[in-house]
Parts: C-alpha cells; structure tokens; sequence
C-alpha cells in the first residue's frame, strides 16, 4: 500500500477522497497486474455467442462458472 | 492464482474461454432446467453434463455448477471439475481435455482453425456509452493489518480454495447517457444516476458475491458535478459525492471525489475517475466473517472502460 494511504488509513481520522489524495487512492484500491492477469484472456461474456464462435472455428470451449460472474459485477 | 500460471495461459489458447455465473450454464434447481429446457444453449450444456462423470460436474447433488469445464462445440465431455479448484487441478483437467481434443477433431472433422486473441470484455449485462471498471477493497485499520494487501503481498497457500481472504473484486456499471454527468457551470448528478451508481459499485463485494443494494436502502445520494476547465471541445470536470446505504444487515456510507474530461465534439469522456472511501460495517455470512463485521473502511475506485 502506497505511504500516503497508509498513513491515512492507520489515522482515526475518517478518510475524504479530494483532488490532493484520490490518485493515490485510486492506485491503492484498483488491482495491481498480478491480481488482474484472468483478465487478459479474452473471455467472451456470452455462452450462446461462444458455443456459436466455436463451431464456426471448430474449437472447444474453456467455460469458467461462478456463482456471480468471474469478470466482477456480481 | 489459478490464471497467473503460465501453462493455462498457454494451454487456455487452444480454447474458446467464456466466463460467466454459473446459474446461467446450468441451474442447479429443477425449475431452472425446466425453464431452459427448449433452449439451444441448455440443450448442449445438457449433453456434455449426461456423459460426464459426476467428479467432473456434480460432486455435491443439487450444488451449484460453479467450477471450470472444457466441451466440444457440439457439447461433447472433455473434463471439468466442479467447486474451487486448484491451478494444478485444472492444468491436468485442461491437458487431458485437449488430448481427447486432439482425437476428436479428426474424427468429427472440425476446423480447428485459431481462435482469435481478444481484450477484456465487460460481463453480460454491462453496457452503454459510458462504461466504468473498477474494484472494491479493504482498506488497513491498523498497523500490521493484512486486510486491503495485494494478492502477491499475501501469498495464500490456495489461492483459489481461499478466496475469501482475497483484499478485492471486481465491479462494473454501464450507462446509456452519460450526458447526466456533464455540465458548463456546476449542478447535480441526476440521481437515476448517482442510484445506479451506488447500487450497483458501492457494495461490499470484498470478500464474495454479493447482490446490488436496492433503491430502498439507498438513504441518500448526492454527487454534484463541477466544471473546472475547458481547453477546445475538451472539458474537465471534479466531482464531489456523498452517498448513504444500508440494510438491516450492512451499510457503507462512503466520500466520493472524481474527476473527468469530456469531449463535446465526440459526445464521449476522454477519461473518468472517481474513488468512493468509507465506513462499511455488517454483511452476510457469505460475505463477512463473524469477526470481520467493522465498521471499517472500504474503498471503491472506477476507470472508464475501456
């Protein structure tokens, strides 16, 4: 965690996001590469369009279930 | 984590890879099947599930099919294992399946032909002129607190089976008008707006799934918009936000601050950046552990996508 959040994060103070922090937040809060690799697959976000591009391509499927979608926006 | 290892990605290649809830690929209840029974999508979900052994799509009866499945086109078996699953697990399910791949092709005549590389696309449901990315996470209440850490920081013996002690999640929200969050002067954000805003990214989904707040936990929503600067058709603009949740389970009451630049000529934002921090506190038990209920802080922040 960048020094700056840290710091504002181990106060009591309650922490207000403005122009002078919220980059730095922005950093702290969004996933860093490592953490968002499964992104870079290129995972099609239909079954019915993938089954389709499948047998247009002659390819099988990698399908990766969860309960609440994989990509977020659960 | 079972994605950043280097033989699934390159094995993932041979693949057409779709991610998505697993209710969708086969649900688990009887009425749900019913309900899907004459649709072309089930139907070949259906043959794949009759030949696979049930280690590979049903180890628990009537649980939900979460899990990673590898299936011909037409819905033939190539492996699959249900539940949380281990990089391991899944590189030895991804190479049998491509081996039984390989005979197949040939005897079913399939193309076989590249499956072309794409770029991240937003998960079903999600779309619009304006659509924001992001991830929500704790943030450290003390010195030494683990919680907010990156996963690389952490190094979970399981990454998968342990997910719940993962820092983030993902979250996204699309809208049709993005128009609602320009202005020449200042103003308010509409608030259909700023509802779907909060609903929909502002929810503690640290830990788990969790579902959108609904309009009447959304106490208040205030985001005022204000124009900072114009340079040709490009405006700059701040927000500045306030926002009130809460259920008889949870709350998240975070501050938000933002800032964006809007073409006028393109009728599009150039950028879009807005961080919301705040007190959460309670949550299921599927969200939160007992001993894990705050109030602390959480934070969300989202980018324009893409």
């Amino acid at each position: 965690m960048p020094v700056l959040a840290a710091v504002l994060a181990l106060s009591q103070v309650p922490i207000i996001p403005g122009p002078e922090n919220f980059r730095e937040w922005q950093r702290t809060l969004l996933p860093s590469q490592a953490e968002s690799r499964f992104e870079n697959y290129g995972w099609r976000n239909d079954l019915g369009s993938a089954l389709e591009e499948a047998k247009r391509l002659g390819r099988p499927l990698l399908i990766w279930a969860m309960n609440g979608d994989p990509m977020g926006c659960t | 984590m079972v994605w950043s290892n280097e033989e699934i990605s390159l094995l993932a290649r041979e693949f057409v890879p779709v991610a998505m809830e697993c209710y969708y690929l086969y649900p688990h209840d009887e009425a749900g099947q019913r309900a899907r029974a004459k649709d072309p999508v089930f139907q070949t979900v259906s043959r794949f599930a009759k030949q696979a052994p049930r280690e590979a799509w049903e180890n628990t009866p009537n649980a939900s099919r979460q899990g990673i499945y590898l299936m011909g086109p037409k819905g033939e078996f190539l492996g699959g294992r249900p539940g949380f699953v281990e990089a391991p697990t899944i590189l030895d399910q991804m190479q049998r399946a491509f081996e039984r791949w390989k005979s197949l092709k040939g005897v079913s005549g399939y193309a076989n032909q590249l499956v072309p590389q794409r770029g991240l696309q937003p998960p079903a449901g999600v779309s619009g002129n304006l659509i924001l990315k992001g991830a929500v996470r704790d943030i450290a209440r003390w010195k030494g607190d683990k919680r907010g850490e990156r996963l690389e920081e952490i190094r979970l013996p399981n990454p998968q089976s342990d997910m719940r002690r993962w820092a983030w999640n993902g979250v996204w929200v699309g809208f049709s008008q993005p128009e609602g969050f320009v202005t020449e002067t200042s103003g308010l954000v509409p608030d259909a707006l700023v509802r779907k805003l909060a609903k929909t990214t502002l929810i503690d989904a640290v830990h788990n799934q969790t579902s959108p707040w609904d309009d009447t936990q959304v106490k208040s929503a205030r985001l005022e918009v204000k124009r900072v600067s114009a340079l040709g058709d490009r405006v700059t603009l701040a927000y500045r936000g306030e926002i009130d949740l809460r259920s008889s389970l949870a709350r998240y009451q975070p501050k938000l601050y933002g800032e964006a630049v809007w073409n006028r000529s393109r009728k599009r934002f150039e950028s879009f950046d807005l961080v919301a921090i705040g007190p959460r506190e309670g949550g299921s038990p599927l969200i939160r552990l007992a001993d894990d209920q705050g109030p602390s802080p959480m934070g969300v922040a989202l980018k324009l996508y893409p």
